[in-house]
């Protein structure tokens, strides 16, 4: 009976709870350990929407996501959609980016950003796709992690912390300040339950 | 040298829609200058004047002759025809030549060539007749009458020639009614005659000309050179008001705008298809692909997509294409293996960008060297081969992501700074930067970083009594 039970579980179509956080899943370590050991696959996913709900611009959302696109830089362009403000290339620079491979999109209209996000996501030239852009309907969203999907690339959206109506994006993180530095709380990660608050010095 | 004429004998036929009723094309003087199959079957003939045509078939549709719109169309098969050969040439009215010789080895071989430019004319639907032979004008005399004649040689040539009736040959009226009338009636006969006589007597076009076909004289050609923007036009002889129905005129005319950018070695990422009413404004469909790219497939399937959520709310009379902005498409091998992440594919994502957005909307980042922070940094043209200056701001003490330019005045609640009803409050500092002597723009700051309640940091500083907000930690 045993061998068969395991030929069973050995099955693509069979899904277990306790793999959630398998390996397998393609992803670019955040740089933070104690927030990769909480992540499917173990980084920002590759081929998925990961959308980071914040309060206020500034608090840290950007030093998170510093060391992933350090790292990404060194060989693959990165988008930075509708930024809020200017991303300042000095700062850029001292956190390890290559800056002759950042593209900054300014949009005029939701319509004009979300048209910009999605074929950035699908061009395949560039890895990760940072986005500022508020009050997507569901429809879109499943359409960028479609777009993230086929362009392989790391799609960060941020977002305002109210939108917390379920979506559906791989990976959804909530970013707080707290006198540690950053207080990460998982709303959603595939595979796996929502867990945290992870504290982070940034 | 080796030149392939093409000869469109219905061609002003065959610039309208196909029709499914009886048909004809009338000269100025009301008589049947073309008509179709189906007015041929009611007996019309070309010739006859309109009125008896009309007595034959009531229901005959007659359209008048416009010399132009035939001229224009036979330019963009032209421009089409450029994807064969970079010679190519317009001919008398109908006529279109190609010189081959030069392409057989890219193609294939001859016939192969002659297979698929015959292939593609008749997907433009265009029936034509053609001729090869080693000089333009004995191409262009028998593309006329005997179609798929291949020559290669000069003696076969003359030998082929020789039996031509003038009568078929495209010569002023009143010089060939002369010829006729003197008794001669094909080529050979005017071969046979004295040169200097012949010239003096009849013409000495026509004597040049003869020279010209047999190869003793040269005939030089002003080639053709097609407009660097494309546009083709497709009239319905209908009122259409079924989308479905243009798909057919759509697929021609997008076929001609893939002929003419493999021409040139060009792509598009945007074309317009318009769809002119009978009145009012024509609706305009604009389409983009994400990459440059001049597959007529591709663009026909969009549009078939299109098509099926457009309602075409009036008739529509006439379909055109529009292609204006052409960029080089360099050809860029194919990969053995499938890789996203080919480095060099940016291009395409960042045309597709600043064809929506605007080129001032999409721009790379630089730092500059500068210790006035607005003047460290500037936009510009992206490009991952550029290289990277010396840092000599990497030492410099910690800077925020993000910035604001230009800085914003802090506000002064009760003894407290505050921006958008935040109260700030200091945490480290000052940190002085001075600079810009040189260029007028001096600046004497006392930088500080300031959080708030939600912990958001805050670069701020201190300038002439006055406080401002230049950055946010991010």
């Amino acid at each position: 009976m045993i061998p068969n039970l395991d030929q069973l579980l050995r099955h693509p179509h069979i899904w277990r709870g306790q793999d959630g956080l398998k390996k397998n899943l393609t992803s670019i370590g955040t740089g933070f350990e104690a927030l990769d050991t909480l992540l499917p696959g173990g980084g920002w996913p590759v081929g998925g929407l990961t959308q980071i709900l914040i309060d206020n611009h500034g608090i840290g959302e950007l030093r998170l996501v510093m060391p992933a696109l350090a790292g990404i830089s060194q060989h693959h362009w990165i988008a930075w959609i509708a930024p809020p403000y200017i991303p300042y290339a000095p700062a850029l620079k001292q956190h390890g980016i290559q800056l002759q491979r950042v593209l900054s999109v300014r949009a005029k209209n939701r319509d004009d950003c979300f048209w910009a996000v999605e074929q950035s996501l699908r061009a395949g030239a560039c890895m990760a796709v940072l986005a500022w852009v508020d009050g997507l309907a569901r429809a879109q969203l499943r359409r960028l992690q479609l777009a993230a999907e086929t362009g392989r690339a790391v799609a960060l959206l941020f977002s305002h912390r109210q939108n917390t109506s379920p979506a559906p994006v791989s990976l959804r993180l909530q970013l707080r300040a707290c006198h540690q530095g950053l207080r990460i709380d998982i709303l959603k990660r595939r595979g796996a339950w929502a867990t945290g608050p992870v504290f982070l010095t940034v | 040298m080796l030149w392939a004429a093409w000869y469109f004998p219905q061609f002003p036929l065959q610039i309208a829609a196909p029709m499914l009723d009886a048909f004809c094309i009338i000269e100025p003087d009301q008589t049947i200058a073309f008509c179709n199959e189906q007015a041929l079957a009611h007996g019309i003939k070309p010739g006859m004047s309109l009125a008896s045509a009309y007595s034959l078939s009531p229901t005959l549709r007659a359209r008048p002759r416009d010399t132009a719109l035939e001229q224009q169309a036979l330019q963009q098969l032209a421009a089409w025809a450029l994807q064969f050969t970079a010679k190519v040439h317009l001919a008398d009215p109908q006529t279109l030549l190609l010189e081959i010789g030069g392409s057989e080895r890219y193609f294939g071989d001859r016939q192969q060539i002659l297979d698929s430019i015959t292939e593609g004319l008749q997907g433009l639907g265009y029936r034509a007749h053609y001729a090869v032979t080693p000089t333009p004008r004995a191409s262009q005399w028998l593309s006329r009458n005997q179609h798929a004649t291949v020559i290669t040689d000069r003696i076969a040539l003359k030998q082929t020639l020789d039996p031509l009736a003038l009568h078929t040959l495209p010569l002023p009226p009143a010089l060939l009614k002369r010829l006729l009338q003197t008794g001669l009636r094909t080529l050979n006969d005017c071969f046979m005659l004295p040169r200097t006589g012949f010239a003096q007597r009849f013409s000495q076009t026509l004597q040049r000309q003869l020279d010209q076909a047999l190869g003793k004289q040269a005939d030089p050609r002003a080639g053709f050179s097609p407009p660097l923007q494309f546009q083709a036009t497709s009239d319905m002889d209908a009122d259409v008001t079924q989308s479905e129905a243009l798909l057919f005129p759509a697929h021609r005319l997008l076929w001609q705008l893939q002929g003419f950018l493999r021409a040139h070695g060009k792509g598009v990422q945007q074309w317009r298809l318009l769809l002119q009413h009978v009145r009012g404004e024509p609706t305009e469909i604009c389409m983009q692909t994400v990459e440059l790219s001049q597959d007529s497939r591709q663009w026909l399937q969009l549009i078939q997509t299109r098509m099926h959520n457009l309602h075409v709310t009036q008739p529509v009379r006439a379909l055109s294409v529009h292609a204006e902005c052409l960029y080089n498409l360099t050809p860029v091998n194919a990969s053995l293996f499938l890789s996203t992440q080919d480095p060099t594919s940016w291009q395409p994502w960042f045309n597709c960008l600043t064809a929506r957005l605007g080129r001032e909307a999409v721009s790379g980042l630089q730092a500059m060297e500068d210790h006035r922070p607005e003047k460290s940094w500037s936009t510009q043209r992206p490009d991952d081969k550029q290289t990277i200056h010396a840092d000599r701001n990497g030492n410099a003490s910690n800077r925020p992501l993000w910035l604001l330019d230009p800085a914003q005045p802090l506000g002064n609640h009760q003894q407290r700074l505050c921006w958008q009803q935040r109260h700030l409050q200091i945490t480290q500092g000052p940190e002085r930067i001075t600079g810009g002597w040189w260029d007028g723009q001096d600046v004497e700051r006392d930088y500080f970083i300031a959080t708030d309640k939600s912990g958001v940091l805050y670069w701020i500083f201190f300038e002439k009594s006055y406080w401002y907000i230049h950055g946010l930690f991010g």
